[in-house]
C-alpha cells in the first residue's frame, strides 16, 4: 500500500517536471524574446545604423526608445560626415511618421533643431512680450543655446555644412539682441 | 595720493567707456541695406518713423558741435604732451620748467572737461529722445506684434554678408561723421516694409542708447569730482600716464588717428553643394 502511494508520488513528481521543461521550452520557442532586443546603433557608418535602428524600432518595445536612437544615430553620422546626411534623416524620420513611432510635429522637431538654420525653441503662439518674464526670458535663452549646440552637431558636424551652420550662429547672436532689446521694452512700458 | 590717482583712474576709465559706447553707437553696420524685392515682400514694421530719424540726426549735429569745441583744446593738450615728453619731464616734475608744463597741462585738461561737461547735457537729451522714440516702437512692433518665431523669420531675410562686405566693421574717423552714416542708413531705408536687418539696427541703437544714458550720468558725476579736486588743488600738477593715455584715446574717436580696424571675423567658405530641401523643412 505504501509502496503504491510511493510510486503515485513519484509519477506525480515526473509529470511536474515534464510540465515545466514543457513550459520552458514553449517559451524559448518565441524567438523574439530570445534576441536581445532594442540594442542601440553603434560603428561609423550611418546607413548600416539607419538599417539597424528601422529594423529595431519597428518592434514594439523598442519605439519609446526613439530618442535614444535618435541621438546615437546623430553620434554615428558625426564619425560618418557626408552632406548627404541631412537627406538620410530626413527619410529616416519620414519612415518613422510613416509607421507610428513619431508624429509630424515630432518629426519636424527633430529634423530641423540639427538640420536647419530655423529654431524651433522659438514658439510662434504669443507675442515676444509674451516671453519676457524673467524666467521665461532665461529660460528660452537656456533651450536656444543647446539647440544651437545640436545644429553644431547636425549642421556642422554630421554634414558638414558650414555655411548653414553660420548662418544659424549668426542669427542666434541676432535673436539674442532682439530679444534682449524687445524684452526691455516690453517691461519698460 | 595713491587714493587720487585711483580716483582719477575711475574716472578716466568712465569717460573712456562713454566715448567708446558713443562710438559703437554710431557705428551701426550697414546691414540695413536690402534688395527692393526683399522690401517688397517682407512684412510691414514701421522701426523708423520720422521723428526716430530726426532724433539720429540731431545727435549726429549734437556730436558735431563736441568735436569741434574738442578739437583747439586737444591740439593744445597734443602740444603739451609732446613739450614734456621731449623736456623729460617724466620723474622730474619738481623742476622748475617741467612743474610750469605740468601745470598747463592740468589746465587744458580742466579745460577739456569742462567743454565735455557743457556738451554732456544736450547730448544726454538727444540720446533720450532716440531711446524714448525707439523703444516705442519696438514694443509694439517687436513686442506686441510679432512672435519669437517672428523675430527669426524677420532675419531670414537678412542676405549672409559675405567675405567681400564690410559690414560690422567698425570704422575709425569723426564721431559725428559717423552718425551722419548711420542717419543716411535709416533715412534711406524704405519707412514700411524694412526687415530684420533694420529691427536688429533698431535693437542695437536701442540698447546702446539705454548704456550711453547712465553712462553720461556717471561721466558727469566724475567730471564734477575731478573738478572739485582740481580746484581745492589737490591733484594740480599731478600727471599721470592714464591722463596722456585719455588723451590719446579721446584723439583716436573723435578724430580717428588711428589704424586699427576690429571686425567680427567672416564665416569660413562652407560647403556650398546643392541645397537640399526636406519635406520637414520650416
Amino acid at each position: 500500500m505504501i509502496k503504491l502511494s510511493k510510486k503515485i508520488n513519484s509519477n506525480r513528481k515526473e509529470l511536474f517536471f515534464i510540465a515545466v521543461l514543457a513550459l520552458l521550452m514553449f517559451s524559448c520557442g518565441n524567438k523574439q524574446y530570445l534576441k536581445p532586443s532594442c540594442t542601440l546603433p553603434s560603428g561609423v557608418n550611418l546607413e548600416e545604423a539607419l538599417a539597424h535602428s528601422r529594423e529595431n524600432l519597428d518592434r514594439l518595445e523598442c519605439e519609446r526608445m526613439f530618442d535614444n536612437y535618435y541621438e546615437r544615430l546623430i553620434d554615428v553620422a558625426k564619425r560618418d560626415p557626408d552632406i548627404e546626411n541631412r537627406r538620410r534623416f530626413s527619410n529616416f524620420l519620414m519612415w518613422a511618421n510613416d509607421a507610428g513611432i513619431i508624429d509630424k510635429i515630432q518629426a519636424r522637431n527633430y529634423y530641423n533643431r540639427y538640420f536647419n538654420t530655423t529654431f524651433m525653441s522659438l514658439q510662434d503662439d504669443f507675442n515676444v512680450c509674451s516671453s519676457c518674464p524673467e524666467n521665461a526670458k532665461r529660460d528660452l535663452e537656456v533651450e536656444l543655446q543647446k539647440e544651437l549646440g545640436q545644429k553644431e552637431d547636425g549642421l556642422l558636424r554630421a554634414c558638414q555644412d558650414k555655411q548653414a551652420y553660420y548662418i544659424a550662429a549668426d542669427q542666434y547672436n541676432s535673436i539674442l539682441l532682439l530679444l534682449d532689446a524687445t524684452c526691455t521694452a516690453c517691461r519698460n512700458k | 595720493m595713491q587714493v587720487l590717482k585711483l580716483i582719477e583712474c575711475t574716472q578716466i576709465s568712465r569717460l573712456q567707456l562713454l566715448f567708446y559706447r558713443l562710438m559703437v553707437l554710431s557705428v551701426i553696420p550697414l546691414v540695413g541695406m536690402q534688395s527692393p524685392v526683399l522690401a517688397k515682400t517682407s512684412p510691414t514694421l514701421r522701426l523708423f518713423p520720422t521723428t526716430v530719424v530726426e532724433s539720429i540726426k540731431h545727435t549726429s549735429e549734437t556730436a558735431k558741435a563736441m568735436e569741434a569745441d574738442l578739437q583747439t583744446v586737444i591740439e593744445r593738450l597734443n602740444q603739451q604732451e609732446e613739450l614734456y615728453s621731449a623736456s623729460k619731464c617724466e620723474g622730474a616734475e619738481a623742476e622748475q620748467g617741467c612743474s610750469e608744463i605740468t601745470g598747463q597741462l592740468s589746465q587744458t585738461y580742466l579745460e577739456m572737461l569742462n567743454l565735455m561737461e557743457s556738451r554732456l547735457p544736450s547730448m544726454e537729451d538727444s540720446v533720450r529722445a532716440t531711446n524714448t522714440s525707439l523703444e516705442r516702437r519696438i514694443r509694439k512692433e517687436l513686442g506686441r506684434k510679432t512672435t519669437p518665431r517672428g523675430l527669426q523669420k524677420l532675419l531670414e531675410k537678412t542676405p549672409l554678408k559675405s567675405s567681400e562686405q564690410t559690414s560690422y566693421k567698425r570704422r575709425s574717423g569723426k564721431l559725428s561723421e559717423k552718425f551722419r552714416q548711420y542717419y543716411r542708413l535709416v533715412a534711406t531705408a524704405p519707412r514700411t516694409g524694412s526687415g530684420g536687418s533694420l529691427a536688429a539696427v533698431a535693437a542695437e541703437i536701442y540698447l546702446d542708447t539705454q548704456e550711453v544714458q547712465d553712462l553720461i550720468a556717471l561721466t558727469r558725476d566724475e567730471i564734477s569730482r575731478a573738478k572739485l579736486m582740481i580746484d581745492l588743488g589737490q591733484i594740480y600738477g599731478i600727471i599721470t600716464p592714464e591722463m596722456f593715455e585719455m588723451v590719446g584715446r579721446v584723439k583716436t574717436i573723435i578724430f580717428g588717428e588711428t589704424g586699427e580696424e576690429e571686425g567680427i571675423p567672416d564665416p569660413p567658405q562652407g560647403n556650398i553643394k546643392a541645397e537640399y530641401q526636406s519635406p520637414l523643412d520650416m
